[in-house]
């Protein structure tokens, strides 16, 4: 059996920044990094753009082989963990051994939730998660002719370009919603997202549920809806959302609902476990709620604070994450953000700048605390001059009551909101 | 705020993930093309410019001592 002060289960954003900040508190500490995956930490928000061929395989990744040597970090790549005893500090790992820590961090991420229809598990379904996921698209994709993606959202619109420069030219998107992205955005919004997309050569299909994928000798023809539609596809990208892995943790007594649950320090209910990332449903004291919020800044900085605390540094993780993407390049080029809380039943007030006609749309949402009206969050279409002052004014908890109607005028300035 | 740093943003890697922003709103933020741009190089705490620059998902963002001169990241 292996003993180790420090393990970290998962090697992604949240748990290689951990390691590296544990490291750089505990210079002799015995630090081990259990991976499922069989490679050093690599960046997911790379990969579409390998997959794009704009960068090299090689520049996704983030940690060469030596830096693991080089930090005295273990990295046990390609195994899964499959149990956890907290009362005796162990884990069992698939490879049969057993691991014994002193302090245990569960960074687990997600894994995508599958298309579950007749056909979906073809070789030419893709995914957008892993190296191997990239390797298979680009692999795949040659001499492919048509392609359906499922899903409107962040990876469907990063699967939009994927295909459109990988020579695809006919490439259609289905989403269950009345309108694109509808769980996140409003219509305004879609409408330019869409607008984007179908100047790129990207057809959108509203209401469209996949039924079943026809193939004929192992070769994708189409995708079938539930609606009757039949789709042509040589290949299929799909989107619809991740799920954490829980099942070993079970009977561990650690409190799990949607995700982990932690306090502001990302401590779970049980003594010397921490968890951090996409899998954690974390009280925020920024907006005072729990949630889970799954983007890579939220994955590195909660790896950095836990990290600190794990080492003997309690530090309250408190930051407003952002996220954005760029899809397709000049002249149509599109962008998107998502700035802290935008859930619609969380805010008091909604108010829109912009709109379709203006070929941008910034969604900000208000919400009032204690007699002060915050700014918590924002949806960013095309406007990305708009992230900076609204992050700023999200995170300095700015009392914005005086200025509710400028902030919908696009010739209002935001950077006036934190200016004074 | 004395200056540590002085900051690039490498625009052909930069994707506009917007860590940096998120992290040092008074160094960076975003320009009309959806890339990272300095507008302080000492708008934040060294601290925390050096975390933003570790967050990027693309390592688009250098960091030179100004006192020694050489490259601290990445």
């Amino acid at each position: 059996m292996k003993t180790v002060d420090f393990l970290i289960v998962g090697g992604s954003a949240a748990g290689t920044t951990a390691a590296e900040t544990i490291r750089n508190l505990k210079p002799e500490a015995k630090i081990a990094i259990v991976t499922d995956e069989n490679h050093e930490q690599y960046s997911r928000v790379l990969l579409p753009n390998y997959v794009r061929h704009q960068i090299t395989r090689e520049q996704m990744f983030l940690k060469k082989p030596d830096w693991y040597g080089e930090k005295k970090i273990e990295l046990i790549r390609g195994e899964k963990v499959v149990g956890l005893d907290s009362r005796t500090k162990k884990v069992n790992v698939s490879s049969g051994d057993e691991i014994e820590y002193g302090k245990l961090l569960i960074t687990v991420g997600g894994y995508v939730v599958p298309l579950d229809v007749p056909g979906g598990d073809s070789e030419s379904v893709f995914y957008m998660r892993t190296v191997e996921d990239g390797e298979r698209i680009i692999e795949k994709s040659k001499g492919a002719k048509r392609a359906v993606i499922i899903g409107g959202g962040f990876i469907g619109l990063e699967f939009s370009s994927c295909f459109r420069l990988n020579g695809i030219e006919e490439v259609t998107t289905l989403v269950r919603g009345d309108y694109y992205w509808s769980k996140k955005l409003d219509e305004e919004s879609s409408r330019v997202v869409v607008g984007v997309l179908e100047k790129n050569g990207v057809t959108v299909k509203t209401q469209e549920v996949p039924d079943h994928i026809e193939s004929d000798g192992g070769r994708i023809k189409a995708v079938i809806t539930k609606s009757g539609h039949r789709f042509e596809a040589d290949v299929v990208g799909v989107g619809i959302g991740i799920k954490s892995d829980f099942s070993w943790l079970s009977g561990s007594g650690i409190e799990i609902s949607k995700g982990i649950i932690t306090n502001e320090y990302l401590e779970t209910n049980i003594p010397d476990v921490f968890a951090a990332g996409d899998c954690v449903e974390f009280y925020d004291p920024v907006f005072e709620r729990k949630h889970m919020v799954g983007n890579w800044t939220n994955a590195t900085t909660q790896g950095s604070a836990v990290g600190k605390t794990m080492s003997g540094q309690r530090t309250k993780f408190e930051t407003a994450s952002s996220y954005s993407i760029s899809f397709f390049s000049s002249p149509h080029n599109g962008a998107c953000s998502f700035i802290g809380v935008t859930d619609k039943d969380f805010a008091d007030k909604i108010v829109v700048r912009g709109s379709s006609a203006d070929g941008k749309v910034t969604r900000i949402f208000v919400k009032k605390y204690n007699g002060i009206s915050r700014i918590v969050g924002a949806t960013v279409v095309n406007n990305p001059v708009d992230v900076g002052p609204i992050s700023m004014a999200v995170k300095n908890r700015v009392d914005v009551a005086g200025h509710i109607d400028d902030i919908g005028r696009l010739d209002f300035d935001l950077k006036t909101l934190t200016s004074s | 705020m004395s200056k540590k740093y002085k900051i690039t943003v490498d625009r052909n890697l930069c994707i506009g993930a917007a860590s940096c922003v998120a992290l040092a709103m008074k160094t960076f933020e975003l320009d009309g093309e959806n890339k990272a741009i300095v507008i302080d190089d000492g708008g934040d705490e060294a601290e925390t410019i050096k975390l933003a620059a570790e967050s990027c998902p693309t390592k688009a963002i250098i960091l030179e001592n100004i006192e020694t001169g050489e490259q601290e990241y990445p």
